[in-house]
């Protein structure tokens, strides 16, 4: 039960992350050169997104799931099935967002589904 | 290294411009540190479990323990490394070219979870995982944007 708690807080707190921080991207523009100054300035620039820390908070919850995840199984376990956000994204693009999930992409999200189901059956 | 200047930087949205060095070597960067992060995180979290969830008090000691370790310290700094890799890639490409590229991790950290820590991989796991970048690839290989709110205020 415990497990299947933390998987749903790493893919959904996970993903969600991941939009919040992308959307929060577009807001800051380019990075333009490696220097350490214009590096310190888009970070310094995403983090007056509001977007990059409602990110934040949820990448955090998704880490301390992914901790807790790692004290149980190993690592060559735990990484592969949080590849269900991919179908996390697909659903909830879907659902929450109104975007049009084309058939191919359908298939390539059944085709993660079925793989995850593999590394979760394939006990080493 | 001499900073590269983009003169193409004012339109984001005419993005056939080819991809340059820079952001090849970010995403080596992104799929090499995140996977080492979590193998460090794995070799931690390890050492110090099992880790009871309750009672709360239980649950601080554990969460003491957890951040009194050295791997644990070195697994976050891999993956802050791997955010600041990934913040800037996602600056540079789409989310879109980004997302396939970044799936060959799955495979690095069971590469490296056998390699560096020992874990038995099976044969049908390996196939899981390359199922699963198939899959991921696939999912890429379909349009990028089926709607036009995301990217309408930077018009």
């Amino acid at each position: 039960m415990l497990v299947f708690v933390l998987f749903t807080i790493i893919v959904a707190a996970g993903t969600g992350g991941e939009l919040c921080v992308s959307r929060a991207m577009k807001g800051v523009g380019e990075a333009r050169s490696f220097h350490p100054a214009e590096i310190a300035r888009v970070v310094l620039r995403a983090l007056r997104q509001p977007w990059m820390w409602a990110g934040v908070a949820m990448m955090a919850s998704a880490f301390f799931a992914l901790l807790g995840a790692l004290s149980m199984f190993n690592v060559s376990f735990v990484v592969p099935v949080t590849a269900l956000s991919y179908v996390a994204g697909a659903f909830g693009g879907a659902a929450f967002l109104g975007e049009r999930v084309t058939a191919r992409r359908w298939i390539g999200v059944l085709l993660v589904t079925i793989g995850v189901t593999l590394v979760f059956f394939g006990k080493g | 290294m001499e900073p590269v200047v983009d003169k193409t930087t004012e339109s984001k949205s005419a993005a056939h411009k080819p991809l340059q060095l820079k952001t090849y070597l970010m995403i080596l960067v992104m799929v090499l540190a995140g996977p080492v992060g979590n193998v460090f995180l794995g070799m931690g979290m390890k050492a110090v479990s099992p880790i009871r969830f309750w009672p709360p008090a239980e649950l601080a000691h554990s969460g003491l323990r957890v951040f009194a370790s050295l791997p644990i310290w070195l697994g976050i700094l891999s993956l802050i490394t791997f955010f600041v890799a990934y913040m800037l890639v996602l600056s540079w490409a789409d989310y879109s070219f980004v997302q396939p590229v970044s799936s060959v991790a799955y495979g690095v950290v069971a590469v490296l979870g056998w390699l560096v820590l020992g874990e038995r991989v099976s044969a049908l796991r390996w196939a899981g995982i390359g199922v699963i970048c198939l899959g991921v690839f696939v999912v890429s290989r379909t349009g990028a944007q089926t709607t036009s709110a995301l990217n309408s205020g930077n018009e």
